[in-house]
């Protein structure tokens, strides 16, 4: 998940909204990566995915292991 | 023999050399990542078993030059594992492992080229690393296993 995220955050060529509303949905399966879910929820939010944003944003918050961390969850429509 | 509605009965045959090579192999590495001591011994035994598929045995097939690709990068020889994966890239059964691991050797390589210029990866980049993750994110379930 990690790669196939890294590769579109370095290209030029974007995932369509549908390709990132199913990698969201695969996302949120992995609740303890943090990393993952932040920079997942950050994509989403430059993309204007700003409803999937919330939803990985909100698994985030809810397994954040700092409250730094759960104060970005948040600030990306995390609750 | 009456047979579960949906499902076929499965056909037994004899494993090619190619596919038993790919097994005692996939079993070494597994078992090296568990065994930090026996790692030499266990990455010599699969080349045994390759070797042995490949020069005894006149295998060609695709997974058994995927596992040799496998075993050099855990050698760390990443030059011969990238040329040995990429000469299976397009098999359609190629193993979770080895999408991966030539998924992770072309960013890798695409990234070295970016440098802080803030460039991107260009189209055929982006599609040469993505083509052999995608099955695992779109492919609809009941077609060929990504996880075989």
């Amino acid at each position: 998940m990690e790669l196939i995220l890294q590769t579109w955050i370095h290209s030029a060529k974007k995932p369509s909204a549908n390709e990132l509303k199913t990698f969201t949905s695969l996302v949120v399966l992995f609740p303890s990566d943090e990393q993952l879910l932040s920079e997942t929820a950050k994509f989403c939010l430059e993309r204007g995915l700003t409803d999937e944003a919330a939803t990985v944003a909100t698994v985030g918050y809810a397994n954040a292991t700092s409250s730094e961390s759960r104060q970005n969850f948040s600030r990306w429509g995390g609750k | 023999m009456p047979s579960v509605p949906g499902t076929a009965l499965a056909q037994v045959r004899d494993a090619t050399d190619g596919e038993v090579a790919d097994a005692v192999a996939q079993w070494c590495l597994l078992t090296s990542r568990q065994s930090p001591n026996l790692q030499t011994p266990l990455r010599d035994a699969a080349r045994r078993a390759i070797g042995h598929a490949q020069h005894v045995g006149q295998s060609t097939e695709p997974q058994v030059f995927a596992i040799a690709g496998l075993v050099e990068l855990a050698d760390g020889n990443v030059e011969d594992a990238r040329t040995l994966l990429e000469s299976v890239a397009t098999y359609a059964d190629l193993n979770v492992d080895a999408r991966f691991e030539l998924a992770r050797l072309r960013f890798a390589e695409a990234n070295s080229h970016l440098g802080a210029s803030g460039r991107t990866f260009d189209a055929t980049q982006t599609t040469a690393i993505l083509a052999l993750l995608d099955p695992f994110l779109w492919q609809p379930p009941g077609s060929s296993d990504p996880w075989n």
